[in-house]
């Protein structure tokens, strides 16, 4: 079964952890940046299995965790206007605005759609020329390419009623406050 | 929408560089996948794929060892 079994493979968790045993001959405080590194290392347990002295700091996370609260309130208040068609990755569903959230909006009527790809907005609005599409451009350096090649895409094929909201961010200036920090402990990223 | 995945071309689709596609194998999944940003990809090559768009071509020894990776953890099919 997805997840349980894994969360039972302790043969490779303890490959890991004894990999890490091997290496360790100092204390170390390391922060991993993304939500999705700490997941695996909860999920595998490895987080009990380390040596003393590694000591983990969870990082700022994903551009889903990150997005101001204001953004977010933005998209719910377009996401809920008729005719307007809300597109966004699956993740920002859940992520609480002051008073609501997208899978709120949604449940209460509101057309909000999941894309895996920004790029699945160009089919929505060639399929749907009265409607507003509005696709919620949330990103780190990764994901804002793919981002602006949708609007690169939408100009090309005459698409004018396709919209972004954008929340584009940067990682490097986010380690460089932390580094600068005079109470900083973090050593490795 | 955080994580990048690699995968195999099978096939490319469009001319224009900017309108570029391919059908991306992962594992027993195939996606299609937009090429813009890596216009030198051939069938057979491997990409790193993140929400849809091909971001850099994968060597062969990187996917062999990232493969192994998941393998051992399990999550080598999505």
């Amino acid at each position: 079964m997805k997840f349980v079994d894994e969360f039972r493979d302790a043969q490779a968790a303890r490959k890991y952890t004894d990999a890490i045993h091997q290496l360790v001959t100092r204390p170390w405080t390391i922060m991993e940046i993304c939500g999705g590194q700490t997941h695996s290392i909860v999920r595998f347990g490895i987080l009990d299995l380390l040596p003393a002295g590694i000591n983990l700091v969870h990082g700022p996370g994903c551009p889903v965790c990150v997005t101001p609260l204001e953004t977010i309130d933005k998209a719910l208040a377009i996401a809920a206007k008729p005719n307007v068609i809300f597109c966004s990755f699956g993740d920002m569903l859940r992520v609480p605005g002051s008073c609501s959230d997208l899978q709120s909006i949604r449940a209460a009527g509101g057309d909000v759609r999941i894309v895996y790809s920004p790029l699945d907005c160009l089919a929505i609005a060639q399929n749907n020329p009265e409607r507003a599409v509005v696709f919620f451009a949330i990103g780190f350096e990764t994901t804002a390419p793919g981002n602006a090649m949708l609007v690169k895409r939408a100009e090309q094929l005459g698409l004018r009623k396709l919209f972004v909201l954008v929340s584009h961010v940067l990682v490097p200036p986010a380690i460089e406050a932390i580094l600068s920090s005079p109470q900083n402990k973090v050593r490795v990223f | 929408m955080c994580l990048a995945v690699p995968g195999e071309i099978l096939r490319i689709e469009g001319v224009l560089p900017l309108e570029q596609m391919a059908q991306v194998r992962f594992g027993t999944v195939e996606k299609s996948v937009c090429l813009a940003f890596v216009p030198q990809a051939q069938v057979g090559d491997y990409v790193l794929v993140h929400a849809g768009i091909a971001i850099s071509i994968v060597q062969q020894d990187e996917v062999q060892r990232i493969f192994t990776y998941l393998d051992e953890i399990g999550e080598s099919n999505p």
